[in-house]
């Protein structure tokens, strides 16, 4: 029979009363027990510690392997949220040289030297933001635990 | 936030709409643009709650290695209390060093996700086109006779595009934070669920064992045979550990009532999808964030 995370740490919760139980019952007929009884009893109270603490991690290691696609899902909702703030940020980049597309239109549309070399000048600058080498990625990544 | 400023539109309208002579007609198609895009201004939802909201997760996500770390360090000291007249089993303290890092994982993965969220509903949409408001400043300064109508009809057209932009981005924001959101939250709830029901709970364990192998060192202790200032010295000592222990147990059930927090908030964001509302998050998610900052300090008090 295979036992799930769940049965695991519910069988845990009673080998755990039991140990209570087992404490109690010592502490409070401490008086009346031989030392041998009051050995015995202790050494059973550990037995059910150490055998419900078993179980307990036998229960995390089964539920663990339970959660592992759910964990790579989280990881892969984690950079499709940085993705969509890498996209802003291009879009941002891509705007700026429309922004100085619309400069260089009005300037054209009022012809002089003057304006059309500066709109050009805001072009230029546009399209060389655009292109200069993405920031770090490292500093778009979320805080770590 | 999102970050619109109305009032820049109001003003660009209000250029386009006092510049003398006839009105050409691309200025007309520039205000019906600026009204639509007035009109999906007002349905962006506001998402500086869900920045609050991830905040304040995270200085409780912050605080699980200092739990993970206690652990094996309050195995080592139960058995500590193993002797000849406590003969309790030993405990598998090993057992800790090669489950903690998997188990660091899984909550980093949780809370990198949360942080993710954080970012993308705190990204400042108001850059995205910034470089239009100096556009004015660059034409006058190519040619300083440009004529006030042609710098107004420069400006007003490349504060269309930025204003459009703008909307675009905070649109996409909430749209990528609405899908990634509702795409997630059976993964959100498995994997509070896991940290909650199991890795921290065996946390729990290791400290009630702890807290148990001294109760059982002390009681075979407090023997009516040993002498009365060894018996104050040892009850002192007993109940002073006892408390130490209470609040880290506290502590770590602080946490896993911040998971828990954590888990609603996130379904109550998946439920609701495109429908967001400013003074409904801010309801929901203000008493959610001073619970986790409670539990975040807890934890740091115990650890």
């Amino acid at each position: 029979m295979d036992w799930t995370p769940l049965d695991l740490k519910n069988l845990a919760a009673l080998f755990d009363d039991m140990a209570d139980a087992l404490l109690a019952f010592r502490k409070q007929n401490g008086a009346n027990l031989s030392a041998a009884a009051k050995s015995q009893i202790t050494t059973d109270f550990g037995q059910l510690i150490a055998a419900g603490e078993s179980l307990e991690h036998l229960a995390v290691a089964g539920a663990l392997k339970g959660v592992d696609s759910d964990v790579k899902d989280l990881q892969s909702a984690t950079h499709d949220a940085i993705a969509a703030l890498q996209t802003i940020t291009d879009v941002q980049k891509a705007m700026s040289i429309a922004v100085a597309a619309v400069a260089l239109a009005a300037a054209i549309a009022a012809p002089s030297p003057g304006t059309i070399a500066g709109a050009l000048g805001v072009l230029v600058n546009g399209v060389k933001d655009a292109i200069a080498p993405a920031p770090d990625p490292a500093a778009a990544k979320p805080k770590t635990s | 936030m999102v970050d619109f400023r109305p009032n820049e539109l109001h003003s660009a309208l209000f250029r386009l709409s006092a510049e003398p002579g006839p009105r050409p007609r691309a200025s007309k198609a520039l205000i019906v643009v600026f009204a639509v895009a007035l009109a999906f201004l007002s349905s962006c939802a506001d998402l500086s709650e869900i920045t609050k909201f991830a905040s304040s997760s995270q200085k409780v996500g912050d605080t699980y290695a200092a739990i993970a770390a206690e652990a094996p360090r309050s195995c080592a000291r139960a058995n500590e209390f193993i002797t000849r007249d406590n003969p309790v089993a030993k405990l598998d303290c090993d057992w800790y060093s090669g489950t903690n890092p998997p188990l660091l994982a899984v909550n980093k993965a949780l809370f990198d996700y949360i942080a993710g969220l954080g970012k993308l509903s705190s990204a400042d949409t108001g850059k995205v086109g910034s470089g239009m408001d100096k556009l004015s400043d660059d034409l006058k300064k190519g040619d300083p006779n440009i004529s006030a109508a042609n710098l107004s009809k420069a400006t007003a057209a490349g504060g269309l595009v930025k204003a459009l932009t703008e909307i675009w981005a905070s649109g996409y924001r909430q749209h990528k934070l609405a899908d990634i959101i509702k795409r997630n939250n059976d993964a959100v709830k498995d994997v509070t669920d896991f940290l909650r029901d199991y890795a921290t709970d065996a946390y729990r364990q290791t400290l009630k064992d702890e807290r148990r192998y001294e109760s059982s060192f002390c009681d075979i202790k407090r023997s009516p045979k040993n002498e009365p200032l060894a018996t104050y010295l040892l009850n002192k000592s007993c109940d002073a550990d006892d408390a130490l222990i209470a609040q880290k147990l506290a502590a770590v059930q602080a946490y896993r009532d911040a998971l828990k927090t954590i888990q609603a908030a996130h379904a109550k964001l998946a439920e609701e999808t495109g429908e967001w509302n400013v003074n409904e998050l801010g309801k929901d998610f203000g008493s959610s964030a001073g619970d986790l900052a409670k539990a975040a300090s807890t934890i740091h008090k115990a650890f």
